[in-house]
C-alpha cells in the first residue's frame, strides 16, 4: 500500500480525532483557567482598594468631626473671658482676657447646684447647658500662691471617653482689693 | 501560552499590586494625618498673648504695692524699688521664673521669654528662633522708650 493512503486512512480514523480533541480541550482548559486568574486577580485589587478607600474615608471623617469638635472648644474659649457674666469691665471699658473674681463667685454658685435642685439653676443650668453643651469649665488661682482659690463653673459630664481639654493662662481681677492674679482657665469638652 | 511568558505576566501583576498597595498606604496616611491642629496653634498662640498681658498687670507677693509689669519698667529704667533685701530686676526675674514653672512647665511647653530692654531671657527645652512656635509681645511704656517683652513658644 501507498504510503499517502496511508496517512490519509490514520487521519480518517478515530485516533487521530480523538488527539486532536484532546489537544483543542487542554488549550481551551488553559484559557478558562487565565481568565478565572486573571478575574480572582482583579477582584482581589477592587477589594483591597474598597478596604482602604473605606479606611481612609472613616479616617477622615473622624479627623473632621475631632476639628469640628477643635474648632468648638477654640470659639468657647475664646468667648468664655468676654462673657458680660464673667469679663472684667471698668466704666465700661472691657479688659482683653480678663474675668472678674466677684463675677465668678457668682457664676459659680449659680451653676455649682445640680440641674433640678431648685427652678432657678434648673433654669440658669439649661440655658448654659444650650451655649455650652458637655463641658467642666475651671479656673485656678496660679499666683500669687497666698489665699489661692479655684472654681469649677460649670460642669455636665459626657457619656463618652472622647474629650478635648484647652487651658489658657487668664487674669482674675478682684474688684474689692484692685488687685490682679493669675489664673488658669480650663475648659474640657467631652463628646 | 508559553511557561516563560505566563511567569512574567504573573510577576507583573505582583508590581502592579505592590504599587497600588503602596499608593493606596500613602492616601491613607496623607488623609489620617491632620495638616494643622487648630487647637495647638490657638493654645500656643492665646497662651503667649495672655500670659505677657496677664503677667504684667499681677501684683507681687513680695511686693504688694507694685505690679510685675511695674517692677520690669523700674528694672529697666531708675532701678529704685527693693523689696525685701531684692531689687527690681532681681525680683522680676525671680517672679517671672516662678509663673512659667508653674503655668507653661506645669503643662509641658516649650518655651522662650525675653525681656529685652532689661537682658532678662529664660527658656526651656532650648526653645528659640530657629524652632518653629508662635509668638507674643507685649510692649511696657518706659520713660523714655519702652520695654519689650517676647514670648514664643515652640511646637
Amino acid at each position: 500500500m501507498p504510503i499517502d493512503v496511508l496517512i490519509i486512512d490514520y487521519k480518517n480514523s478515530g485516533i487521530f480525532m480523538e488527539k486532536i480533541r484532546r489537544q483543542r480541550n487542554r488549550k481551551s482548559q488553559m484559557q478558562i483557567s487565565e481568565t478565572i486568574f486573571a478575574v480572582i486577580i482583579i477582584v482581589v485589587i477592587i477589594v483591597i482598594g474598597l478596604v482602604f478607600y473605606s479606611k481612609a474615608k472613616e479616617g477622615s471623617l473622624k479627623e473632621g468631626m475631632r476639628e469640628a469638635r477643635m474648632e468648638r472648644l477654640v470659639e468657647l474659649a475664646h468667648a468664655l473671658t468676654s462673657w458680660p457674666e464673667l469679663e472684667c469691665s471698668v466704666r465700661e471699658t472691657r479688659e482683653f482676657d480678663c474675668v472678674d473674681m466677684v463675677k465668678l463667685d457668682v457664676l459659680t454658685s449659680v451653676l455649682g447646684s445640680e440641674a433640678g435642685s431648685s427652678k432657678s439653676s434648673d433654669y440658669s443650668f439649661n440655658y448654659y447647658y444650650d451655649l455650652i453643651g458637655r463641658a467642666r469649665i475651671t479656673v485656678n488661682q496660679v499666683y500669687p500662691s497666698s489665699g489661692k482659690r479655684s472654681w469649677i463653673v460649670y460642669e455636665r459630664k459626657g457619656t463618652s471617653r472622647t474629650e478635648e481639654t484647652i487651658t489658657l493662662p487668664i487674669s482674675l481681677y478682684d474688684p474689692t482689693q484692685k488687685r490682679y492674679a493669675l489664673g488658669i482657665l480650663e475648659l474640657k469638652m467631652y463628646e | 501560552m508559553s511557561k516563560k511568558a505566563q511567569l512574567e505576566m504573573i510577576g507583573l501583576i505582583v508590581i502592579v499590586v505592590i504599587v497600588l498597595i503602596a499608593i493606596m498606604v500613602y492616601m491613607v496616611y496623607r488623609i489620617n494625618s491632620a495638616p494643622q491642629n487648630i487647637k495647638r496653634m490657638y493654645m500656643n498662640r492665646a497662651t503667649a498673648t495672655n500670659f505677657l498681658i496677664t503677667m504684667s498687670k499681677i501684683s507681687v507677693e513680695e511686693c504688694p504695692s507694685h505690679t510685675l509689669g511695674g517692677l520690669i519698667i523700674d528694672c529697666a529704667g531708675m532701678k529704685e524699688v527693693v523689696c525685701g533685701v531684692r531689687d527690681s530686676c532681681e525680683m522680676s526675674r525671680s517672679v517671672l521664673q516662678g509663673l512659667l514653672n508653674s503655668t507653661l512647665e506645669n503643662y509641658g511647653m516649650s518655651y522662650n521669654l525675653t525681656v529685652h530692654e532689661v537682658g532678662i531671657t529664660i527658656a526651656n527645652d532650648g526653645c528659640n528662633s530657629k524652632k518653629s512656635g508662635l509668638q507674643g509681645f507685649q510692649i511696657l511704656p518706659l520713660n523714655p522708650g519702652q520695654v519689650e517683652l517676647t514670648l514664643r513658644i515652640c511646637d
